[in-house]
């Protein structure tokens, strides 16, 4: 065990020094960092649940709009302006809305942490209720959520409703692609030092228990639901963090196309754990720079027919590779080496 | 608030013409929501798939009926135009359902054994697929047919019932008699409830489940075929357009619960009424929120219900 | 499929001459719709620079200095949503070097690139997002041919007032019913609509906004039907035209008076034939105009060309497409450099007549030396009704019952 953990630390450092490589050696590329940054959270937070829980959530997008909305109207109102005035110019009249370079930053990161702990108790609700639902039930309630979620938020005005909201201005003096950036890499670091954390402890254990088998883990007493709604709404919390690092990389929210976007972010959001290998720490990490390659070759090279491809991809990865890359690679370590020992890392759903 | 308040007026001061006409259109637009539901419900049932390709289906067997009905017109420009509308349906129906036997043996055949998740993702990449696919294939202008109708006006020209959501509404409703009662009285329809109950004692009595399956999966194209001409002459259709009526299928079925073919039928006609009164009273800019909440609203009331008798909703 | 083959070749082609002879060609870029609810006017704008660029190539190309340069455009597909575009806007500029770019279909698109454009100072003449609030930010690199949102349908509001006055009404008992797609364009159109109604201090009565999968309007239908307005006002690009115009027929709703914007582009004349009649269709640009220019000639000769290769008549999406390949093209000619500073400073001075109307920007980057024109559906054709000077017809009010 102490093996696995020290292997675990190692490789989180490896990642860090190739991240805090990656602007030098692709200055050019770093608004597609940014989105990498951000997918990783998304694919991890999924993974909490999808992977660790065998809980198969499409609704997270849920968290990842409203984290982009909060972010943006904190740093309306922390710049001193009436948010319902911002929206009412539609995007407009950006001169009359500035801020200096230090309340950008600050607010920036005051609206991170605001989305962080408003979508621990969203997620921790939502949590409460629909994780009583199971199975198949689970995915098609979130499902309905997510979309339900976009069309509100379309019809609030406060939020520029289906004009769409845009974020601040970065003021001169901000590189906001880099600001992004390294609070995103901070952000995924924590994150991947928390999972390492959880999964030696025993709420870790409960989580792969209700995965294996609900009913029994139930009957043995361990709080299933806490444990489940709590999952969901750490899950929540970084997903917000992502979905306000994204919206103020792309500088406008839509209320479908961007926030909420289900057919995009909220599916992405789940293949890249797949393609990675789900109910694993690197799993999703790897999915999602797989993902985001693949995403980006076919968006250059096939003009006209990325989609096609992108779907091509999906169907090929779910059905022929379910257990994504790391369950390649356990597949032919089992066969090289013999069983791994330890059963909690690549254990796949039942 | 204002603007609810005003339309709440508005529908208690011209009662009950529309009332009347809001019910109507509902009812009609419902109709064919259900034959879209039925075949959903029927592969999800039959086969624990559900198919997320289902509006790009529907919209598929919509081209297919454009290019037929106006290529007919062009070969014989003197013939009337309901004939070439009504047989397009078949043709619809035969083309989509081949296309979904394509689909079934590259695809939906290695996932059967497989958890729904998978059956939810594979989909959404075919969906996505024929989406794109269709856009290059038949452009991405919006094509309608126009069955050049009249209109029927009730009611001092309040109510009004337009002859082509009649047309449609009554043929779906022929298509549904006609599937049910495949499915009811039929060989074919035995194996697949038989499918359906129990997979094994299925096969033990000597059922070959796997062609059930491709049959039911084709079946459920062939539905789609019919529905997608019909939207054709009700609505619009592009190529991106599908996502609609996939996820008004799902929160009909959810609606009425899986294997529930009656509750389809009064769930989808329902809906239809639901989506007016919405669109009506809360402004058209809900309709499509009010419709998908209904699936985790549904789910929790059931969940909330199961749990009083110590189940839970799997 | 054809056109999109093309285009795509038109791409393959133009990106293998860009890597081959870089040095005699100018490559834009321009991130478009090709997929989702945007793609059916993505198609529009794309035949339009299409058929600029190829017309402009066969003549031999762009004369800047002493160098003469072929042009040719690097598209990428948005998918109609704002996300991608201000990522493909960020990759032209960083990983392709493209140094100017021409802009996406519609608002919300372009209010997602247009930050990008700025920031890394890339001058960008768009021809597709119309909202006026594009207008009040001092964008200093963003130039639009086109006549901005609030524009579209105050002609057809002053024409209401002008019938009410006619039949000795009051122009403020005039009753609007406003039905608006939920997205960014639309509800500009709609403030717009807002503001003139007050001007003459008219009343809204109905004022929906139209979700953005639009498949069914019986419940605004069924609200116009019931409180009888005198203008019936709808935006919600070809989609919503289609639909409204369908289901105004089917419904029998009866409005004296109706207005929309992309009748054009959704073809509501070929598609419905009869039900059209009457309606009135804000426009950018019609065929029957009187602008020329030495390129494509004059509007019906841009109108004629585009239909020979296209198939289709051009709506105005086309049009001011290709007008912004023009304008750019005249700009590179009179900076007489390829740097991004003068080309920006030569497009701001643009003064000039092109087939799709004058083009002059005030300070903030848009045009404002062409009015929008309104077309009326008479007889099964678009005829041009306002303003006066390019009437062919005079309007026919009250539109007729069917």
């Amino acid at each position: 065990m102490a093996q696995a953990r020290t292997s675990q630390w190692i490789a989180s450092l490896a990642f860090l020094a190739i991240a805090i490589a990656a602007p030098f050696v692709l200055p050019n590329n770093m608004s597609q960092l940014v989105d990498l940054m951000v997918f990783i959270l998304i694919a991890l937070s999924w993974d909490m649940l999808g992977g660790q829980m065998g809980y198969n959530s499409f609704g997270n997008i849920l968290f990842f709009g409203i984290g982009m909305y909060l972010v943006a109207s904190t740093q309306v109102w922390m710049g001193g302006y009436s948010l319902a005035e911002y929206n009412s110019a539609k995007g407009g009249n950006l001169e009359s809305f500035v801020v200096t370079a230090p309340v950008y930053v600050t607010s920036l990161i005051i609206g991170l942490a605001a989305a962080a702990v408003l979508n621990y108790f969203v997620g921790l609700f939502v949590g409460s209720q629909l994780l009583q639902t199971r199975g198949h039930y689970f995915a098609v309630g979130t499902l309905g959520l997510g979309v339900a979620a976009g069309e509100f938020a379309g019809t609030m005005d406060v939020l520029g409703g289906g004009s769409g909201m845009n974020f601040l201005q970065p003021p001169e003096g901000v590189n906001l692609t880099m600001l992004l950036y390294w609070l995103g890499l901070g952000t995924v670091m924590l994150f991947i030092a928390f999972l390492i954390w959880l999964h030696r402890t025993r709420f870790g254990f409960v989580m792969n228990a209700i995965r294996d088998n609900e009913d029994k883990a139930e009957a043995m007493g361990l709080p299933t639901n806490k444990v489940k709604s709590v999952s969901w709404a750490v899950a929540a919390v970084f997903t917000a963090i992502a979905g306000g690092l994204y919206g103020a990389g792309k500088n406008f929210i839509d209320p479908t196309e961007v926030a909420f976007s289900l057919p995009t972010i909220g599916v992405w959001m789940l293949l890249m754990p797949l393609m990675g290998g789900k109910g694993t720490l690197w799993g999703p990490i790897l999915g999602a720079v797989l993902f985001q390659l693949f995403k980006e070759f076919f968006w250059t090279y096939l003009f006209g027919w990325q989609r096609v491809a992108l779907g091509l991809l999906i169907v090929i990865i779910v059905v022929f590779f379910p257990d994504g890359v790391m369950g390649g690679i356990n597949a032919l370590r089992e066969r090289l080496f013999g069983k791994a020992k330890s059963a909690g890392e690549s254990g796949e759903a039942a | 608030m204002d603007n609810i308040l005003a339309n709440l007026q508005l529908l208690t001061s011209l009662a009950p013409t529309i009332n009347i006409e809001l019910i109507a259109n509902g009812l009609l637009v419902g109709a064919i929501f259900a034959l879209i539901t039925y075949g959903m419900a029927l592969v999800w049932g039959v086969m624990d798939i559900i198919n997320v390709a289902q509006g790009a289906f529907v919209i598929l067997g919509g081209y297919v009926s454009f290019y037929f009905v106006n290529a007919m017109f062009q070969i014989a420009p003197d013939t009337p135009r309901l004939l070439w509308i009504i047989l397009s349906m078949p043709v619809a129906a035969v083309a989509v359902a081949l296309f979904a036997h394509i689909v079934f043996k590259l695809v939906i055949e290695r996932i059967l054994d497989r958890d729904l998740f998978v059956a939810l993702l594979a989909t959404f990449g075919i969906e996505l697929v024929m989406q794109q696919g269709m856009n290059q294939f038949f452009s991405a202008e919006e094509r309608i047919i126009d069955a050049q109708l009249p209109t029927f006006a009730f009611m001092d020209y309040m109510v009004n019932i337009p002859g082509s959501r009649l047309l449609g509404a009554s043929l779906g409703i022929v298509a549904a008699i006609f599937i049910v009662g495949l499915v009811r009285y039929s060989r074919f329809g035995r194996a697949i409830r038989a499918t359906a109950q129990n997979v094994r004692a299925a096969r033990i009595m000597g059922i070959d489940t796997n062609r059930v399956y491709a049959m039911t999966f084709a079946l459920n194209g062939a539905i789609c075929g019919i529905a997608g001409s019909i939207v054709a002459f009700v609505y619009v259709i592009h190529p991106f357009q599908g996502l609609v009526y996939t996820l008004r299928a799902f929160a009909i079925v959810i609606l009425a619960g899986i294997g529930n073919v009656v509750g389809v039928i009064f769930a989808a006609l329902g809906l239809g009424v639901y989506e007016n009164y919405s669109g009506f009273i809360l402004g058209p800019e809900f309709q499509d929120g009010m419709v998908f909440i209904i699936v985790p609203i549904t789910l929790l009331v059931r969940a909330w219900i199961m749990r009083r008798k110590r189940q839970y909703l799997k | 499929m054809k056109h999109m083959l093309l285009a795509g070749a038109v791409t393959l082609a133009s990106t293998a001459f860009a890597l081959g002879a870089s040095a005699q060609t100018i490559t834009l870029g321009a991130a478009v719709s090709q997929s989702g609810k945007y793609s059916t006017n993505g198609m529009h704008t794309i035949n339009g620079y299409n058929l600029a660029i190829e017309l402009i190539n066969a003549r031999g190309g762009v004369k800047v200095g002493d160098t003469t340069y072929k042009l040719a455009i690097k598209y990428y597909d948005d998918e109609s949503t704002p996300a991608r575009g201000a990522e493909l806007a960020e990759r032209l500029i960083k990983q392709d070097g493209i140094k100017f770019l021409l802009g996406p279909y519609s608002s919300g698109l372009t209010k997602a690139i247009a930050p990008v454009t700025e920031k890394y100072g890339v001058p960008m003449v768009e021809a597709n997002g119309a909202s006026r609030s594009l207008f009040t930010n001092g964008y200093k690199y963003l130039f639009a041919v086109l006549s901005t949102s609030e524009q579209y349908l105050s002609s057809a509001v002053s024409l209401a007032a002008e019938m009410a006055k006619k039949e000795g009404r009051d122009p403020s008992s005039v009753r609007i019913a406003a039905a608006f797609e939920n997205d960014p364009f639309s509800q500009d159109v709609r403030a717009g609509v807002l503001d003139d109604a007050k001007s003459f201090g008219m009343k809204v009565v109905i004022d929906d906004s139209l979700p953005k999968n639009l498949s069914d309007m019986t419940p605004t239908m069924t609200k116009v039907k019931a409180l009888k307005p005198d203008l019936f006002v709808v935006s919600g690009h070809s989609k919503g035209a289609a639909t409204a115009t369908r289901q105004m027929a089917e419904q029998n709703v009866y409005v004296p008076m109706v207005a929309m914007t992309h009748c054009d582009s959704a073809d509501i004349v070929g598609k419905f034939g009869k039900a059209a009649e009457g309606i009135l269709c804000a426009a950018q640009w019609a065929p029957s105009l009187t602008y020329q220019d030495d390129l494509f000639g004059t509007a019906a000769d841009f109108a004629k060309k585009f239909k020979e290769k296209y198939g289709y008549a051009p709506p105005y999406q086309a049009a001011e497409s290709a007008a912004a390949v023009e304008v750019f093209t005249k700009a590179f000619e009179r900076a007489g450099s390829l740097d991004q500073a003068k080309v920006r400073d030569a497009l701001a001075a643009t003064d000039m007549q092109t087939f799709y109307g004058n083009i002059k920007f005030d300070k903030n980057g848009k045009n404002i030396a062409k009015p929008m024109v309104l077309y009326q559906v008479q007889n099964g054709e678009l005829v041009v009704v306002a303003p006066t000077k390019w009437a062919q017809a005079k309007v026919v009010f009250p539109r007729k019952r069917n």
